[in-house]
């Protein structure tokens, strides 16, 4: 058995108090009987410590809304209600109950809890019409997902040969080509915001102390982290973790990027040109052991491209989408979803019989845990994630650096120690549902995940079998019209 | 001595009893809530040994000691009359009966309960909650014990229609002090023996006490009379009148003033005013008939409010801080002309007088006389102190009785019994304390420190010139003393201290006295100690720790008859005493986890009446029972 990958979670407080999801006020006639802490499991609610006599200000943030206090008070002094900054955070996409549970995996690198039972949406748009195959859930859990029962969470980048040839002594006479181990399904990608802009020194901090988060949190997990590959990534700091740092060269022509730095990395990633096998082949030339990946935004006749490149020899492509999961590059009125556009590609490939030729990347609008196994079901081998890495750091996602305003949890400051330690913190808690749901599948290894779309119920197939039969009527539910 | 007699209890009783021998806490249980400040000087009020017995068999084993060794003991309820009844007079033990507080069996059929004595009248109440069944009267010191209201007066809330305390108890037991228990019911001639006698002739276990179904409501009615003279007639009426209130309540316009000043507002007509409880629509709807013409109706709220408040008699009403009250039981029709009487000889001293009366009887009314005085201001105090008799002697000659005997009433013994009950009793308690170690050199006549000399003034014939002297010297003294204006007063808590009156009531809501059983935990006896504290008296730090066992709960503030503003009153006593010791962490440490862990406390705070509904005007027909339990 191979040594347990593991993740060290270590609770690290916020330095802002975080926008709880609620409010709670303690009334005047509390008596400190202190019921209220002896029932709370997420300590919202503890004695002073210098006083135990008297009960402290809860902290609000850490409040699930289970209730249990508001039962319990004997005065019935407790009110909670919802917090009226709360409802403003984030979008319809990255709603307040995503940006706040990725702030309490970061704090804690616990699972999310939702308190009063799960009201997770059970249908909707993208993942969330995507329901996950829990038929296994009687078998051991817990204890033998994460003791005794090894589920491996590693992945592979580059190309898998189907077979390996061997000569009469026993020698491998067929080309391997490189691979990647990556511990976990999840590498980091390029943030979508707050990105360097070279002259301001703002920035610089900002690309220090945020960049050197990521780069620590990827180096200690042995994940990758996807970067830039313009100046301001080449302080020196980093450099010590370019093992870990996939150079993303986006503007082929100028060939901007810095041919030293290529060399030391194991892998590269170039947006998708017209051209971009020539800049392909120029960086295999400079650095023969990396791996190459294509960057290529998920829209129009996406499975063609990909179809050229995996034929053109690439071993990895990133497809992507925007930051709320619908495709970039579409003329179509209705824009595709991640989760539709990832079954259609993997899909491709696999009627073509050339899958394991090439690691489909997938990235943009990962939000949650699960949003990883849902993307690996529709096809992907791994995603890549970027505002969850922010969140971990505190971010609102106000947008107020978008208009130049200042940062109200001032990222640019965050000690990189500590927002690596955040990051580990939610990475760990993400895997660790990813392997509650592998274990729930009865599945030992993420890997035979890819493509499992017989492991998740889609709102899609459920409205055809139950309403085609009873309105009869011809309806295509297929993602490709 | 006391030494040897602790290690000896300590070994005859083991775990069965507490025995306490702490200075303060001994200091503590040398008074009850009477304020005499020359007690000390008359006799030896601090006991040797507090002992808190937790079982009748332990308790047993105690007495008997007592008897054979002529200790004397003194029997101890809340402490909440003022006549010291239950202050030692010889050292000696107390025993403080408040653990032997069990609820032994409710009987639903014959609807009795039979409690031991210990237990508290709220604490009833609060059993009786989720039952059909109810008490019949109940002192209007509801946090008191059963005990106590059996060795005292016996007279309260509910005392109209269901009589006195003795006409509601079936049975009860009775430990002598040869230890021997006997079972006393109603119909035996020694029964009515034990009700008022403060404990002379044996200490009362348990006892049976009849219920009745629960009412179904609560509808006090408050009516306005030009003065007491009418007030009276109106009573006198309404008695006539074969109506069926539960409870029957005079006060004067001094009163409602009181009310309206702690409102501050004028909410109730400055008159004379009858408060009249019924149970019965259909009787209220009578009594309004019959009070048609006859008087003004108060509005609802007031007239609940004022129902509400009858628990909490001693509210405070002026700037000074020390009641002092005159109580007798007077027939109704001299009623008024003692009060006029009485009115003006007070006005003649120049104090305010406040008047509240429960009619108790056809024919009988508990009177209550009070005035405030200031106890930091000796002589004025002492001066206002010596009218209380001078106001009993005068419902003497009103044909009224002084309503407890204790130590300061003794003189008025001759006046309570006649002769040849008196006789009676002196032959029973020889024949039942042969010894005399109960409650001993009071009640029957007192005897004091030093060979008994300052004693003969309370002997009937000393002490009746006496007050005659003082009842016409007093009015100028009086008058004197009181235009000299008040102290000015400094922190809260300095203010505080001297307007704690002892009544008790925090007793009964107090979750750190719950589970530490400490009398010094307790918000009283914490006033006492920062009275001795301001007034530069050296403490010591296991008692200055206590002080800060207190969750803080302010429930104490909730209940406290005298308004008190103890939360801040507490916040700077254990300022100032962690200025001189420092915060026991410890001790705090050890404290919440006791309570957190104790189950008994967990019951406390879960009981209906810490599920607070404040009381406002504004809610019309919110019973203080509701509030406690009922």
């Amino acid at each position: 058995m191979p040594r347990k990958y593991s993740i060290e979670v270590i609770p690290t407080p916020p330095r802002h108090t975080p926008i709880g999801k609620f409010e709670i006020e303690r009334g005047a006639d509390c008596i400190n009987c202190g019921r209220c802490a002896i029932v709370c499991i997420y300590e919202v609610h503890k004695r002073q410590e210098e006083d135990l006599r008297s009960m402290a200000e809860p902290v609000e943030y850490r409040c699930k809304g289970c209730f249990s206090c508001i039962q319990e008070c004997p005065r019935a002094t407790l009110t909670i209600r919802e917090g009226t900054d709360y409802s403003r955070l984030g979008d319809s996409y990255w709603t307040p109950e995503i940006i706040n549970t990725n702030w309490y995996q970061a704090e804690t690198g616990k699972i999310p809890v939702s308190g009063a039972g799960y009201r997770g949406p059970f249908s909707g748009e993208g993942f969330d019409s995507m329901w996950t195959d829990m038929s296994e859930i009687v078998r051991p859990t817990r204890d033998g997902i994460h003791g005794r029962e090894y589920i491996s969470t590693v992945v592979e980048i580059g190309r898998k040969l189907p077979a390996i040839k061997f000569d009469s002594h026993g020698e491998i006479v067929s080309h391997i080509p490189p691979t990647l181990n990556v511990p976990l399904p999840i590498i980091f990608d390029t943030l979508p915001f707050g990105a360097a802009k070279h002259f301001d020194p703002t920035f610089l901090k900002f690309d220090e102390n945020v960049y050197g988060a990521m780069a620590k949190a990827a180096s200690d997990l042995g994940t990758f982290m996807i970067v830039n590959a313009g100046d301001g990534f080449k302080s020196e700091g980093h450099r010590g973790q370019s093992s870990h740092i996939i150079p993303h060269i986006s503007d082929l022509t100028s060939h901007s990027f810095d041919a030293d730095w290529i060399k030391a990395c194991k892998m590269v990633e170039l947006e998708y040109e017209e051209d971009v096998l020539s800049v392909v082949n120029e960086v295999k030339t400079l650095n023969p052991g990396s791996i190459i990946s294509v960057r290529v935004p998920f829209g129009d006749n996406v499975e063609g491209i990909v179809e050229e490149l995996t034929y053109a020899g690439i071993e990895v492509i990133h497809l992507y989408v925007d930051r709320n999961g619908k495709a970039v590059n579409q003329t179509r009125k209705k824009r595709l979803l991640i989760k539709d556009m990832t079954q259609k590609v993997h899909g491709h490939l696999v009627d073509l019989k050339i899958r394991d030729d090439v690691t489909l990347i997938v990235s943009g609008g990962i939000a949650m845990a699960e949003h990883v196994a849902k993307a690996i079901i529709c096809g992907a081998d791994l995603t890549a994630i970027d505002l969850p890495l922010l969140f971990a750091l505190e971010c609102r996602y106000c947008k107020d650096c978008q208009e130049d305003l200042a940062c109200p949890v001032e990222l640019k400051d965050v000690n990189p120690e500590w927002g690596a330690q955040r990051i580990i913190n939610l990475i760990g808690a993400w895997r660790n549902q990813l392997i509650e749901i592998l274990g729930a599948m009865g599945l030992r290894e993420v890997r035979r995940l890819r493509g499992e779309v017989g492991r998740a119920i889609f709102l899609e197939d459920i409205e055809k079998d139950t309403f085609d039969k009873v309105f009869a009527r011809r309806v295509s539910y297929d993602a490709n019209d | 001595m006391a030494e040897t007699v602790k290690t000896r209890i300590e070994e005859l009783v083991g775990d069965e009893a507490r025995v306490i021998d702490g200075d303060f806490e001994r200091e503590l249980y040398s008074m009850d809530i009477g304020e005499v400040p020359f007690a000390k000087q008359l006799f030896d009020t601090t006991p040797e040994l507090v002992i808190m017995p937790k079982s009748v068999a332990a308790l047993k084993k105690i007495v008997r000691f007592a008897n054979a060794e002529e200790v004397a003991l003194f029997p101890r309820g809340s402490a909440s009359s003022g006549l010291g009844g239950v202050v030692p007079t010889v050292k000696g033990i107390v025993l403080d009966l408040s653990s032997l507080n069990k609820i032994v069996e409710l009987n639903r059929e014959k609807e009795t309960i039979k409690v031991q004595t210990g237990v508290r009248w709220s604490a009833i109440e609060d059993f009786l909650c989720p039952e059909t069944l109810a008490l019949r009267a109940y002192p209007s010191s509801f946090f008191s014990s059963v005990g106590g209201w059996i060795a005292t007066g016996g007279y309260g809330i509910g005392s109209y229609r269901f009589g006195h305390l003795k006409d509601q108890i079936e049975s009860i037991e009775v430990m002598f002090p040869s230890g021997e228990v006997k079972s006393i019911n109603s119909k035996e001639k020694e029964f009515a023996r034990f009700f008022g006698t403060e404990g002379q002739f044996g200490i009362v276990l348990s006892a049976v006490l009849k219920l009745r179904k629960k009412p179904e409501k609560s509808l006090p009615h408050l009516i306005y009379l030009e003065s007491a003279e009418d007030a009276f007639v109106f009573i006198t009426g309404l008695i006539n009148a074969e109506l069926k209130p539960n409870h029957i309540k005079y006060m004067d316009a001094s009163h409602l003033e009181e009310a309206n000043t702690f409102w501050g507002e004028h909410l109730f007509r400055l008159k004379d005013a009858v408060l009249v409880e019924f149970e019965e629509e259909e009787e209220a709807t009578k009594f309004r008939d019959f009070a048609e013409g006859r008087g003004i109706l108060a509005d609802d709220y007031l007239s609940n409010y004022l129902w509400h408040e009858r628990l909490f008699p001693m509210k405070k009403r002026s700037d000074k801080p020390t009641p002092l009250a005159c109580e007798m039981v007077i027939p109704i029709a001299n009623a008024v002309s003692y009060l006029k009487e009485a009115k003006i000889f007070l006005k003649r001293c120049g104090l305010d007088v406040e008047v509240e009366s429960h009619i108790v009887g056809k024919d009988r009314a508990l009177l209550m006389l009070s005035y405030m005085s200031d106890v930091r201001v000796p002589k004025t105090y002492l001066t206002h102190m010596a009218l209380i008799p001078v106001l009993t002697r005068l419902g003497l000659k009103f044909g009224g009785v002084p309503y407890g005997i204790g130590i300061w009433n003794t003189p008025f013994i001759n006046d309570k019994y006649d002769t040849k009950t008196l006789e009676l009793y002196r032959a029973y308690k020889k024949e039942v304390d042969p010894n005399n170690i109960l409650n001993p050199n009071k009640f029957f006549a007192v005897k004091t420190k030093m060979s008994n000399i300052p004693g003969i003034l309370f002997k009937t014939r000393i002490f009746r010139p006496l007050i005659r002297i003082s009842a016409t010297v007093t009015p100028i003294l009086g008058k004197l003393a009181s235009s000299k204006g008040g102290l000015k007063e400094e922190s809260v808590l300095e203010k505080i201290v001297y307007s704690c009156i002892k009544c008790g009531s925090c007793a009964a809501v107090c979750p750190a006295y719950l589970v530490t059983n400490e009398e010094s935990v307790l918000p009283k006896n914490k006033l006492y100690l920062a009275k001795k504290l301001l007034a530069g008296d050296v403490i010591s730090k296991t008692d200055s720790d206590k002080i800060f066992l207190c969750t803080h709960c302010e429930m104490c503030r909730d209940v406290c008859q005298n308004d008190l503003d103890l939360v801040t009153a507490w916040t700077e006593l254990e300022k100032l005493l962690e200025s001189q010791f420092g915060t026991p962490e410890e001790a705090i440490t050890e404290f919440v986890s006791t309570l957190e862990s104790s189950e008994d406390y967990w019951r406390f705070v879960y009981k209906p009446f810490f599920q607070k509904e404040s009381f406002t005007k504004e809610i019309v027909n919110t019973d203080i029972l509701s509030f406690y339990g009922g």
